[in-house]
């Protein structure tokens, strides 16, 4: 084999800079978070968890488009369960610490009772304050190094 | 084939080298104006398009140097273009390239580009530029490609390639048309509601993408072993000549038009850029050199002594590409938003990074042109040899 | 008149083709000018008569969406302004234009076209017409930042924004977002207040009643009664546009 020296070196570098991530973090293992603030609530999601972890962000873009571009805000979950389409109004409730949760599920005319009937097609964020920073949201996204950029907009205290 | 662009002459690594230098200074600047927002240029509310809006209409011309040498060659027979058919695909390649990071670095949320597939608008003229564009340098990349493999091969190119060939000679009609759609159609813009903006891009694109082309062509055949051939380059200047003079004439039919007429919104955005409006005219001495390059450039191409003599005929082409640029690549675009929807005049001046992130497009395309040309004029070589 | 038959198929021939473009036509031009027809369409009369030298509309208009107050006027946002006739009708200036009307301010808003160019235009349905009452939004989730709306519309309605505006917002109307960085943005005729049954900030704040909203589709809403008994003009009405916003002078 011609340059065996250069070759081999070459290997190795490269090979050292691959698994560069796996050795730098080694022994740094860190459980992933649970959704700790609902659990101690003893709330229970609009669907099960498995489905919420692997399809929330979905969810939360559709919710985002149906209410924003539709006019659609009220949710039926697979359980004949009715809820408002709202990350502040729904979702925080639980996620969140700050809030008393009181009862996210809606009677069957919560939502025409909530608003007059004229047009239910814009975004309207209600002022209610959260701690975001011990929100199941933003533990489990750091963890995940995901960072969604509702909050450039949308504002929470 | 590509190997053959890794090794070169000393001046060819100092040209790339330079090169990536002058990337990394563009794409250093578009950090910046990422992280800063579009404040950084000198748009504004009124002109809220400007220096890559403006460019990337003119190198949807540029990339016209492909169809300009296919169209004659393999629907005209024209033989002596079948040397450089290559050369006018790469250049297309790398012109379209440029046009589609001049729209992206123009973007205020670059991140979200994809949502003109995701959320597809028929409507919007913009996604049909988008699939044209895209289109035409795929079309291109096939072409271009599988000829010059099948000449180092000494075959004949796949029969498919050629029916590809017949698909992008109309293709190419249609990037500039839709990019003339899309400033063209717009309610209150006086300067780009005129019925002939497609016409004015194909003729200017005729004139500037061959005009490059010849450059190109006297540059190879100054620095490189292989000569595209004087017959060739005396048909394309004939294509360029009449291709200024048809573009000049449509620019005064425009004038004609809006001053014959006397409607004031009409006359407004070519007085800007003529003459000035209401004390303002930095637009001015830009659109003056456009009109005395595109005079020196026709008076060079009419006259056969100075249209056949090399070093006339660069000038000329360097005038051509120059005072189309000007015209195209900036006053039409800037002259479109002035006076704006109050009639009020508010100027338009690019500011240094948005110079740089424009550089920097440039030098990709120089980039990608000497890497493409670097590996033709090998192959060519080596055929020859 | 006699016809073959052959005649006769040529001509059917050629009307189905007609008919056939029709959609190709309402696509390419993007007539949405007949959706609302059953749903409402939300207008606004301003009398310029009544209205004086304050800012009171501006500034609920602006303090209400967070709008930023940025002092550049190249980079500046806005909903809501004041224009000068000559500025707002130019194609209606004359060289002897009464002294009142050449002082008098003209409020300037988006004028939720029926026929709205900046929807034609927007590669992403960002910007799009609510089919339920014909006003003009943004969905600010979705605009990349092309500013092809901003050439579309002939207004000079639309606003970008070239830098973070949150720094520029004094004090933040918590129950409403700001925007970011790299969007365009508008008036949206208070949808969010509507939604709540309330009338536009601009329109509740103005101390002259100056500004009338109400439902054109509805014959005896307070618009349509006001249109009916006063001279209205629009700006820029030859293109075709079919503003909302209507102007007494």
């Amino acid at each position: 084999m011609y340059d065996k020296g250069k070759i081999i070196t070459g290997i190795v570098i490269f090979l050292g800079l691959m698994t560069f991530p796996f050795w730098m973090s080694l022994g740094k293992a860190v459980n992933p978070p649970e959704a700790e603030i609902a659990q101690q609530l003893g709330e229970e999601c609009i669907e099960d968890a498995e489905y919420m972890r692997e399809n929330h962000m979905k969810l939360l873009n559709d919710w985002r488009t149906e209410v924003v571009r539709e006019g659609d805000r009220i949710y039926v979950a697979s359980d004949g369960e009715k809820y408002e389409k709202s990350l502040q109004n729904t979702c925080l409730k639980c996620h969140a610490k700050g809030e008393n949760p009181g009862n996210v599920k809606l009677s069957d005319d919560g939502l025409e009772s909530k608003y007059k009937e004229i047009d239910l097609n814009s975004v309207q964020p209600s002022a209610e304050a959260y701690d975001l920073e011990s929100s199941d949201c933003f533990r489990c996204h750091e963890y995940a190094a995901v960072e969604p950029d509702c909050w450039d907009c949308h504002i929470v205290d | 084939m590509l190997e053959k662009a890794f090794s070169g002459s000393k001046r060819y690594w100092s040209w790339v080298i330079f090169l990536l230098v002058l990337i990394g200074i563009g794409f250093g600047s578009y950090l910046y104006q990422l992280n800063k927002g579009l404040a950084v240029t000198g748009m504004s509310r009124d002109v809220s398009w400007g220096l890559y809006i403006g460019q990337f209409t003119f190198f949807v011309g540029v990339a016209a140097s492909a169809v300009m040498v296919v169209l004659p060659y393999y629907l005209h027979n024209v033989k002596e273009f079948g040397r450089i058919t290559v050369f006018g695909e790469f250049l297309a390649i790398a012109a379209v390239t440029m046009c589609l990071l001049f729209i992206i670095v123009d973007l205020g949320k670059p991140m979200r580009l994809f949502n003109v597939l995701i959320y597809a608008t028929p409507h919007s003229i913009m996604f049909w530029d988008m699939i044209v564009l895209n289109g035409y340098l795929l079309l291109n990349i096939l072409i271009g490609w599988n000829v010059l493999e099948a000449e180092r091969n000494a075959v004949a190119p796949p029969k498919w390639v050629k029916k590809l060939v017949y698909v992008s000679i109309p293709w190419a009609v249609s990037i500039h048309t839709v990019t003339a759609f899309l400033i063209s159609g717009l309610p209150g813009r006086h300067y780009w509601l005129t019925s002939i903006m497609a016409a004015r891009f194909l003729a200017s694109a005729f004139a500037a993408g061959p005009a490059l082309l010849i450059i190109l062509s006297l540059i190879v055949k100054k620095f490189t072993k292989f000569n595209p051939g004087e017959t060739a380059i005396k048909k394309l200047a004939l294509i360029v000549s009449y291709a200024t003079i048809i573009s000049i004439f449509f620019v005064i039919l425009e004038f004609f038009t809006a001053f014959y007429s006397n409607i004031p919104s009409h006359m407004h955005s070519l007085e800007y850029l003529f003459a000035g409006l209401e004390g303002h005219s930095n637009m001015v001495p830009f659109m003056w050199m456009f009109a005395v390059l595109a005079v020196i450039a026709m008076v060079l191409l009419i006259n056969p002594g100075t249209r056949n003599k090399e070093n006339t005929l660069l000038i000329a082409c360097i005038a051509v590409f120059v005072s189309m640029m000007l015209e195209k690549g900036l006053g039409l675009i800037i002259g479109g938003f002035i006076p704006n929807a109050f009639e009020k005049v508010t100027e338009y001046a690019p500011t240094l990074p948005e110079l740089l992130i424009t550089l920097g497009v440039w030098a990709i395309g120089a980039f990608i042109l000497t890497i493409l040309y670097k590996v033709a004029v090998s192959v060519k070589e080596e055929v020859r040899a | 008149m006699k016809i073959s038959r052959r005649g006769f198929i040529k001509l059917t021939g050629a009307g189905a083709l007609g008919l056939g473009l029709l959609p190709v036509k309402n696509v390419l031009a993007g007539d949405h000018s007949n959706v609302t027809s059953d749903g409402k369409r939300w207008a606004m009369v301003v009398d310029s008569r009544k209205c004086g030298e304050c800012n009171d509309c501006i500034v609920a208009c602006h303090k209400t969406h967070n709008v930023p107050e940025i002092d550049n006027k190249e980079e500046e946002i806005k909903w809501l302004w004041k224009e000068k006739y000559e500025h707002a009708f130019p194609s209606q200036k004359h060289d002897f234009v009464d002294e009142d009307l050449k002082k008098r301010p003209f409020m300037m808003l988006c004028n939720h076209c029926d026929n709205p160019a900046c929807v034609r235009v927007c590669p992403t349905q960002a910007t799009f017409k609510r089919k339920s009452d014909g006003i003009v939004m943004m969905d600010y989730h979705r605009c990349i930042g092309c500013r092809y709306c901003m050439a579309g519309c002939p207004y000079g309605a639309r606003s970008f924004n070239f830098n973070d505006p949150r720094p520029f917002i004094e004090e933040i109307n918590k129950t409403y977002p700001t925007r970011t960085k790299g969007v365009v943005e508008k008036c949206n005729f208070c949808a969010e207040r509507l939604a709540k049954g309330s009338l536009p900030a601009c329109v509740e704040a103005c101390p002259n009643n100056a500004l009338i909203f109400g439902d054109l589709n509805d014959p005896d809403s307070e618009v349509r009664k006001v249109l009916r008994e006063h001279y209205t003009i629009q700006r820029k009405p030859d293109l075709g546009t079919r503003p909302s916003v209507y102007y007494i002078v």
